[in-house]
C-alpha cells in the first residue's frame, strides 16, 4: 500500500534512528530510507577460527586501503571502497570509513558516551577562535538526560565542569592495582581520571534501541537499499518536496514525497546529498545561500597507543590477583583555567591495563622475542590520545566532477589536514602520558605522537553547521535549514565545533531535541 | 529439501549408470514404480521410505537416502589436506624466505615454527595478491638478504649459520620508532617480523598446539551480504 508520509528520514543510524524514535511516538508518520540492507544476525554471522579464513586474518589485500578497522571477519560489513569512491589530494590522505547497513555505524561504534560542555558549545568565549554554537549546554542537558538511560550508559559521576555528569548506571567497580597506581600518579600531576562511560548491552545500536519502538507505533516504514540521489525542491513554494532515490540492487529509480525531509545519512553523506541537490535557486547545493555547506570539516585526532608501557610486577604471568585489568579515561585538562603557550583547547586519553604490547615494539626476534612476549603477556598498560581538532573554513568537501559511485551519483573530494595546533597537542599528550606512566612505576616500551590520518577516528564532523547567522551557517539551532523551512539535517555535519569527546551521544541528543521541535511545528502547522 | 530431491531427480533423468543400478534395485525391492521411489518436487504423497512396511523390508545396508534432511558432509580445507603450490617468489627468494621464517619464529616448546605452520607458502600467496609496493618490499628485501649474504659470507641466506644470519638481521634489534628503519632492508625485516609472527599464530598448526582458551582465534564471521 502506498501512502503519504509526514516526514521522510534519510539514514537509519544514530540520528535517523533517533528522529524516527522521537517522531513516530509523537504520532508523526515517517518513511525511512537507508542505502544498505538489514543484517540478519542469525543467518549471516557464524563462528569461525581465524585459520579457516582465506587470508589467515590478514584480510583480502588492498580491499580496504582506508578502513583500518575492518578485519577479515567483519570485512563484509564495511562500505566497499570501489563501489563508493571518493578522492583527495595524495599529499593529504583522508580515511573515510563508512557502513551502509540498517543501523549505520551504531552497529560498530565504540560506545563511548561523553557529554560535551560549554567549553565546546561556547569555545569562542574561552579562546576567541572560531564560532560558538547557537545552543548552550543547558539547552541540550535535558536531552542528554533522556538519551543516556535509553542507551544504558554506565559511568561514574565526577562533578567535572569540562565533562558533565549524566544519568548513569553507576560504575563503582574496584580498580585494579595498576590502574590505582596510574590514577594516583595522574592526581599528583593535577590530572583527573574517571571510569569509562559506555553504552552497555549485547548490542547498543539504533537497530535494537531505537527502530523497534518506532516500528511498534505503526508510524514507521523502513525501505532498505534506497540510495538517495537528490532532495528535490518545489520551485513555487521554495520548500523541498521529496527525495529521488535508486534501488541499490535493481538500480531502479524511485521518488518519495513528504512534507518534511530529514537528512541523517552521516556527516559527509548528508553534505554530499545536499551538494548534489542543485537547482536554479541553489546552484551550489541545496540550502547553501551562505556558501558554508561543505566547509568547516573537522574530527578528532587520535594518537593510537601514544604510550605502551609494562607494569614490571606483572611480568612472568604475575598479572592476576587484581594487579592488572580495567581502564579508564582522562578528561581534557589543558586550557581550562590556565593557558598553554603552544595550543588552544585540549585532549583526552583512554587508558587500559592488562593487554600485551605488540611485538612490533620489542626490538627482538626469534626465541628472544617469543620469550619476551610470554613474559609481558597481560602486563601491558597503554594509552590513546583523542584530541580536539579546530574547525577551519578551508577544510572542506566538494563534489568531484570526475568521479561517480556505482550508481552514477557524483562522489566527494575531501580536503582536510592537521595543523600546528593539533601537532603541538599530540606532542604534549605523549609527554604527559609518559610522565604519568613513569611516576606510576611503569616501564615505557614505546611512545610516539603520530596522529592517524584525518577521518580515521570515524568522528568526522561539520560541513553543514548550525549557527545564528544565516550568512555563515546552513542550519538554525534546531538543525533546520535557514533557507528551506521543511529541511532538517540532524547528524554530525551540524556540529559547529567539537572537543575530545566522542560525538555520538551529542548527535543522539541533538536529533531528539530537533525532532521534538519539528513535531511541535507540524502540530502547529507552521511547516 | 526441495532442491535436494530435484537434484536427485535430474540426475536420474541423466541416467548415470550407477544411479540407474541403484534405482532398479530400489524398484525391485519396493515393488513400486520409479516415480514414487523418487518423488518429484511438489508431490504431496508421503515418501515411501517413511512407511514402516517399506523400512522393514529394506536390509540395513540398503537404506534409502534420507530425503527428510539435507546431510552436512564433512569437508576438508585444501590448506589442511594438500601442499600448496607457491610460485610468486623465485626459488632463491623462496629459500631465503623459508630460512627467514624460521629465524623469526622458531619452534618454541610445543608451538610450531613458522615454516612448520606453512608460513612461507602462505606469504607467497598473500604477497602475490598484495598491492605492488608490498610485493616490491618483499622481493627486494629477499634479494638483498641473498646479495648481502653472498657478498659477506660467500653463500646465499638459506645456507649461512644462525650467527651469520644474526649479523644481517641487526636492524631488528634497533629500538622501535614510528617512522621505522630508513633503509629498504630494515623496512622489509620489520614488516616480515610482524607478518611472519601473525601468520604463524593464526595458523591451524598453532591452534592445534594451543591449550586452554588462549590461541583459539575464533571470531564472528559475517558472510557477504546480498
Amino acid at each position: 500500500m502506498k501512502q503519504d508520509y509526514d516526514v521522510l528520514i534519510i539514514g537509519s543510524g544514530a540520528s535517523g534512528g533517533m528522529a524516527a524514535h522521537t517522531l513516530t511516538r509523537l504520532g508523526v508518520r515517517c518513511l525511512m530510507l537507508d542505502a544498505g540492507p538489514a543484517l540478519d544476525f542469525d543467518r549471516q554471522r557464524v563462528l569461525r577460527p581465524v585459520y579457516d579464513l582465506p587470508y589467515r586474518g590478514f584480510g583480502e589485500p588492498g580491499r580496504f586501503p582506508h578502513v583500518t578497522q575492518a578485519s577479515e571477519f567483519d570485512a563484509n560489513l564495511w562500505a566497499d571502497e570501489k563501489q563508493n569512491p571518493y578522492s583527495y589530494d595524495p599529499k593529504d590522505p583522508y580515511y573515510w570509513v563508512r557502513i551502509r547497513l540498517i543501523g549505520g555505524k551504531t552497529l560498530r561504534w565504540g560506545r563511548a558516551s561523553w557529554r560535551m560542555s560549554d567549553y565546546e558549545f561556547k569555545n569562542k568565549d574561552h579562546d576567541g577562535f572560531g564560532d560558538n554554537w547557537p545552543i548552550s549546554y543547558q539547552d541540550l542537558a535535558p536531552y542528554y538526560d533522556r538519551v543516556e538511560p535509553m542507551f544504558r550508559v554506565s559511568g561514574r559521576k565526577e562533578g567535572l565542569p569540562q565533562l558533565p555528569d549524566g544519568v548513569f548506571i553507576e560504575d563503582n567497580s574496584r580498580d585494579s592495582i595498576s590502574v590505582q597506581r596510574f590514577i594516583e600518579a595522574a592526581k599528583k600531576m593535577g590530572v583527573a581520571t574517571t571510569k569509562p562511560r559506555v553504552a552497555t548491552g549485547t548490542l547498543a545500536s539504533s537497530v535494537n534501541l531505537l527502530l523497534p519502538d518506532a516500528l511498534a507505533t505503526g508510524n514507521l516504514r523502513i525501505v532498505p537499499n534506497a540510495i538517495a540521489r537528490e532532495v528535490t525542491l518545489d520551485r513555487n513554494t521554495g520548500n523541498v518536496n521529496g527525495v529521488s532515490f535508486i534501488d541499490r540492487v535493481s538500480k531502479r529509480d524511485y521518488f518519495a514525497s513528504a512534507r518534511v525531509v530529514i537528512v541523517g545519512a552521516s556527516t559527509l553523506e548528508s553534505t554530499r546529498l545536499l551538494l548534489n541537490s542543485k537547482s536554479r535557486h541553489y546552484p551550489d547545493g541545496l540550502a547553501n545561500s551562505s556558501g558554508a555547506l561543505g566547509h568547516y570539516l573537522f574530527d578528532q585526532f587520535y594518537v593510537k597507543g601514544v604510550v605502551h608501557a609494562v607494569v614490571p610486577e606483572a611480568r612472568g604471568g604475575k598479572g592476576g590477583r587484581g594487579l592488572m585489568g580495567g581502564g579508564g579515561y582522562i578528561p581534557r585538562f589543558r586550557n581550562l583555567n590556565t593557558r598553554e603557550h603552544k595550543f588552544i583547547r585540549g585532549y583526552a586519553y583512554d587508558f587500559g591495563s592488562g593487554g600485551t604490547p605488540p611485538a612490533a615494539y620489542i626490538p627482538k626476534y626469534g626465541a628472544d622475542l617469543l620469550n619476551e612476549l610470554a613474559d609481558i603477556q597481560g602486563a601491558g598498560f597503554d594509552l590513546t590520545t583523542m584530541g580536539t581538532v579546530l574547525p577551519r573554513f578551508e577544510h572542506h568537501v566538494r563534489v568531484d566532477p570526475s568521479l561517480k559511485d556505482a550508481w552514477g551519483i557524483p562522489a566527494l573530494n575531501i580536503s582536510q589536514r592537521y595543523t600546528d595546533n593539533e601537532f603541538e597537542m599530540a606532542k604534549d599528550s605523549m609527554n604527559v602520558a609518559e610522565e604519568i606512566c613513569r611516576n606510576a612505576g611503569f616501564e615505557i616500551v614505546a611512545k610516539h605522537h603520530q596522529m592517524v590520518p584525518p577521518g580515521e577516528s570515524i568522528h568526522e564532523l561539520g560541513t553543514c553547521r548550525m549557527g545564528s547567522d544565516p550568512k555563515t551557517s546552513v542550519l538554525n539551532k534546531f538543525n533546520q535549514a535557514h533557507d528551506v523551512r521543511n529541511l532538517f539535517v540532524m547528524d554530525g555535519s551540524s556540529f559547529v565545533s567539537g572537543g575530545p569527546q566522542n560525538p555520538t551521544l551529542t548527535i543522539l541528543a541533538l536529533a531528539m531535541r530537533s525532532s521534538e521541535y519539528l513535531a511541535d511545528e507540524l502540530k502547529k502547522n507552521s511547516i | 529439501m526441495a532442491n535436494f530431491i530435484s537434484a536427485a531427480h535430474n540426475s536420474a533423468k541423466r541416467g548415470t549408470l550407477a544411479f540407474m543400478k541403484r534405482r532398479t534395485a530400489l524398484r525391485s525391492i519396493l515393488s513400486l514404480p520409479a516415480i514414487t521411489a523418487l518423488p518429484a518436487v511438489g508431490q504431496n504423497a508421503a515418501p515411501p521410505e517413511k512407511t514402516p512396511q517399506a523400512q522393514q523390508k529394506l536390509p540395513p545396508e540398503m537404506k534409502p537416502p534420507a530425503v527428510e534432511e539435507i546431510p552436512k558432509l564433512a569437508m576438508t580445507n585444501a590448506e589442511a589436506a594438500l601442499a600448496p603450490a607457491p610460485g610468486f617468489f623465485s626459488s632463491e627468494q623462496f629459500a631465503a624466505l623459508q630460512r627467514l621464517c624460521d629465524l623469526l619464529v622458531p619452534a618454541v616448546q610445543t608451538k610450531p615454527s613458522a615454516a612448520a605452520a606453512g608460513v612461507p607458502e602462505f606469504l607467497d600467496f598473500l604477497i602475490a595478491r598484495s598491492p605492488q609496493p608490498r610485493q616490491k618490499l618483499y622481493r627486494s628485501g629477499l634479494d638483498e638478504l641473498n646479495a648481502d649474504s653472498t657478498r659477506r659470507m660467500g653463500k646465499p641466506f638459506s645456507e649461512i649459520t644462525d650467527a651469520q644470519a644474526a649479523e644481517l638481521l641487526r636492524p631488528l634489534n634497533a629500538p622501535w620508532s614510528f617512522e621505522g628503519p630508513s633503509n629498504e632492508l630494515g623496512q622489509f625485516l620489520v614488516s616480515a617480523k610482524s607478518d611472519v609472527l601473525r601468520a604463524t599464530v593464526n595458523s591451524r598448526e598453532w591452534a592445534a598446539a594451543s591449550t586452554g582458551r588462549r590461541g583459539s582465534g575464533m571470531g564472528a564471521y559475517w558472510y557477504a551480504l546480498d
